[in-house]
């Protein structure tokens, strides 16, 4: 399985991506969404809200989320594939993206979980169809990335 | 952002029709809109999707298909429960039987509005 | 914060394995656990991410005897090293007792070491805790590399508090005991 370190998005993938965080953000009016790897590294990010603290959330989101996958595992759950953290003022919507990428959603108490819930789940689809497409390429394109020259 | 309220208040406007609550199937409240705002939107929403859950295994038990429509009398009032597709349910809160023809015509004229909306169409 | 349980004579301490990527925090956790009997010690829980590098955190609870009557029970854990991980230590430093400063000797390692040292104090600092009177010990890791410095310059450059140190090779399993031991009889004492 390739981490995302060894996955080369090209622009048109990440258009793609952007195009799709940028359309949950005007639907949910969520001050921003986050596409972010397993292990915490930020793909890209959209919305005006979490910019300085992005790679912070992304790691500490990423350990919340393994955590709790081992909770479910003590609890003889199968998986826990999304959290749900709620706040006073704000809330964030973690989902899981094709054992890859985690989807983030942070938004205010003026969108209803329930919607988030249903067009995160279409958006978490075409980003899955874009993580296909991605494996695919990096495995053809990584030889001429990361060539001899790059390596000396 | 995703507007249903628009959809949502064209059943408020629906004479003795108080409150609107369009849930999902896990019980999440997707939207809503109330008259007076007395009512708990997010729980009538959830108490309703487990209310249905009864009501799909009665149905399963005497091999009656899925259910298509509920309703509950109560003393001052009445809940309309109308299956959206099978990822949302819309509920209804009227004063009285009057007005449930034309609450469940609105809801068959609005599905496809609201699923284009929330993008499922 | 150390839970002291009357009722039941025990007492429980946190002990916090700092350091930069690599370095042997998680090693010296997985010889612990290997090394130990299984009644005295849980199962080992690693947060980690595919190629097992720590992402949360590890932990291990360990019984460690008993003192003045009371039962000892130290939870170790470590944090995530790499730069990406900042906040996540802050996180897993929270209620510490005790930490253990794991350092890889390796010179090209050098001034990382130095900027994870002055990032653990300030961690200590915003959760209102002073590195000079903590329960704190290093650990010089990884002797057996031939780019290790010598253990003076680490101690001069490293060890400002001149806090206890012990060589140590994690991955044979040396110093690791040493290590915990002082680290543990530090904690109880300062209790």
């Amino acid at each position: 399985m390739e981490q995302l370190t060894n996955l080369i998005i090209s622009d048109r993938e990440l258009a793609f991506i952007s195009t799709a965080l940028n359309k949950l953000v005007l639907d949910t009016s969520a001050s921003s969404v986050m596409l972010i790897d397993k292990s915490g590294q930020v793909v890209t990010t959209q919305g005006s809200g979490v910019r300085r603290n992005a790679t912070s959330l992304g790691a500490l989101l990423a350990g919340a989320f393994s955590s709790s996958r081992h909770i479910a595992e003590l609890l003889g759950e199968k998986d826990f594939r999304t959290i749900f953290q709620q706040g006073v003022n704000e809330n964030i919507y973690t989902t899981l993206v094709e054992e890859q990428w985690l989807l983030v959603i942070v938004f205010d108490k003026l969108t209803h979980i329930g919607l988030v819930k249903v067009l995160s789940k279409k958006a978490s689809d075409e980003l899955g169809r874009v993580l296909e497409r991605v494996k695919a390429d990096s495995t053809r394109k990584k030889s001429s990335v990361i060539n001899v020259e790059f390596r000396s | 952002m995703v507007d249903l309220k628009q959809t949502l208040s064209r059943f408020l406007s629906i004479p003795g029709v108080r409150l609107a609550v369009l849930v999902g199937r896990d019980g999440l409240m997707i939207d809503g809109l109330t008259r007076d705002g007395k009512e708990d939107m997010e729980a009538v929403g959830a108490i309703m999707t487990t209310g249905m859950g009864a009501a799909e295994a009665l149905g399963q038990e005497i091999s009656r298909g899925s259910v298509v429509g509920a309703l509950m009398e109560y003393e001052h009032g009445l809940v309309s429960v109308d299956p959206l597709g099978d990822f949302a349910l819309m509920v209804t809160l009227s004063d009285n039987a009057s007005s449930i023809g034309r609450v469940r015509h609105l809801v068959k004229t609005s599905r496809n509005e609201i699923l284009e909306a929330l993008d499922i169409a | 914060m150390a839970l002291i349980n009357i009722a039941t004579h025990e007492i429980h301490c946190k002990i916090v394995y700092y350091g930069i990527g690599y370095c042997g925090k998680t090693t010296n956790l997985q010889h612990v656990f290997r090394s130990i009997h299984p009644n005295a010690r849980g199962d080992m829980l690693s947060i980690a991410t595919e190629t097992e590098r720590t992402l949360f955190f590890d932990f291990l609870p360990l019984d460690l005897g008993t003192v003045h009557g009371f039962r000892t029970r130290f939870h170790l854990y470590t944090v995530p090293g790499q730069i990406l991980y900042e906040r996540t230590r802050l996180a897993v430093l929270n209620g510490a007792d005790g930490i253990v400063f794991v350092v890889d000797s390796q010179a090209e390692k050098f001034e990382e070491n130095v900027q994870s040292i002055s990032e653990l104090e300030m961690n200590l600092r915003r959760i209102g805790k002073d590195l000079g009177s903590f329960p704190f010990v290093m650990q010089w890791n990884k002797r057996d590399l031939s780019t290790a410095l010598p253990v003076h310059v680490l101690d001069r450059y490293l060890n400002r508090r001149r806090v206890p140190s012990f060589e140590a090779v994690a991955s044979a399993g040396k110093g690791v005991f040493a290590t915990l031991r002082c680290i543990s009889k530090t904690v109880i004492t300062q209790l």
